[in-house]
């Protein structure tokens, strides 16, 4: 647990993401199937399932390794092709089927495919490096990726997977304490959701279990995060920032709303937060938040075939 | 501190209208440490500081 940094296979990442999350000392978070492992690398067989139980609080956790043949065919748009995806699929779900080894249809899931291409993706995970900042605590983790070129695959993406539970909510609702945020720097208001894929595949920006997911739509389109189930805030012009009056650094820590809109604010993220480049931060820079012991690192990540950049800090020091 | 209403500090003793002016002058610095205090809650702004930079410093802790 803490944070790490190196440059792994996705299924090492994923694993070791899996075992971060049982080791870290609460014990909240255990092995949910040992017939889920990464040993396999070949299809989608390198996976972990995990059981997050605290109190009254029970979920499931699922990360697959999606590295089928070419890819999954997971969007089709108006253009009249397909694309193709690999990468990391999350999956929460109120229960687990302990005799089929899978989580049930009633779920939450994203698929986060940053490695794609037109007609089928050439890369094979099991070799494909992953230069990685992972951060693991008790609360969840936060993954921010970018794969290593690969020569024939021209939509590869860097990414970033949250998934968090907050202590602490705005008011009882019903529903967990967890949310998961992803997105890819290419398509960073998240490549649509899916046009006759099944609602498995969708590349979904939220996960609020189980109040809603988002976006959940079967026609093709762009979605954005900000404003959709998570609001970061701006001011106005700016997300977080290093003040030219006295240097210090303004934030705003993400909230995450009850609706896939902006309208329900039901819990605050402390795992990340939105930053702007060209303001005072840059890539690399490690903030020291007042009145407190915790850090934040500054990453910015473009791609092997994008110069789009995701800016956002990750905890860094607990 | 007490309050003073001036109507026309022109017809004040000179002595008095030296003090005003100190007064004056020290008030908005007071005032302005209140104002820029950060408040709590879920939309307030946080505040922190840059220590580091692990592309350029050895380690950053």
């Amino acid at each position: 647990m803490g944070f790490t940094l190196g440059a792994k296979t996705t299924a090492d990442i994923v694993q070791e993401t899996a075992e971060g999350l049982i080791a870290t000392p609460e014990g909240f978070w255990t092995d949910a199937d040992p017939t889920w492992t990464t040993i396999d690398r070949t299809g989608n067989n390198a996976r972990r399932v995990l059981k997050y139980a605290n109190g009254a609080e029970l979920i499931y956790l699922a990360l697959e390794v999606i590295n089928q043949t070419s890819g999954m065919n997971y969007y089709y748009g108006n253009q009249g092709w397909w694309y193709y995806g690999k990468g990391i699929r999350v999956v929460f779900s109120a229960s687990w089927d302990s005799v089929a080894h899978i989580y049930p249809t009633s779920n939450q899931s994203t698929f986060v495919p940053f490695e794609t291409q037109r007609g089928g993706v050439n890369a094979d995970f099991r070799t494909l490096m992953i230069p990685y900042q992972l951060w693991i605590e008790s609360n969840g983790f936060v993954i921010m990726g970018k794969p290593e070129p690969d020569a024939t695959d021209t939509n590869q993406q860097s990414f970033i997977i949250v998934v968090e539970r907050s202590p602490t909510k705005e008011y009882a609702d019903g529903y967990t304490n967890f949310f998961c945020f992803t997105s890819v720097n290419m398509w960073i208001n998240c490549l649509y959701d899916g046009n006759w894929a099944p609602t498995i595949w969708r590349n979904r920006t939220i996960l609020r279990p189980f109040a809603f997911q988002y976006p959940d739509h079967a026609s093709w389109g762009g979605f954005t995060a900000n404003g959709n189930g998570l609001s970061f805030v701006p001011t106005p012009n700016n997300f977080a920032f290093k003040s030219v009056g006295n240097n210090k650094v303004y934030y705003v820590k993400p909230l995450i709303h009850n609706v896939s809109g902006q309208t329900a604010p039901i819990l605050q993220s402390d795992l990340f937060f939105l930053w702007s480049e060209g303001v005072g931060l840059i890539d690399g820079d490690v903030i020291s938040i007042e009145g407190r012991t915790t850090k934040y690192l500054c990453k910015g990540l473009d791609s092997p075939d994008s110069t789009s950049r995701l800016t956002f800090a990750m905890k860094y020091i607990p | 501190m007490d309050v003073i209403i001036v109507l026309d500090k022109e017809k004040l003793p000179p002595d008095l209208q030296e003090e005003l002016q100190k007064i004056v002058r020290k008030q908005p610095d007071e005032n302005i440490q209140e104002q820029v205090k950060p408040q709590s809650g879920m939309f307030s702004i946080q505040s922190g500081t840059v220590v580091g930079n692990i592309n350029k410093d050895q380690k950053v802790s």
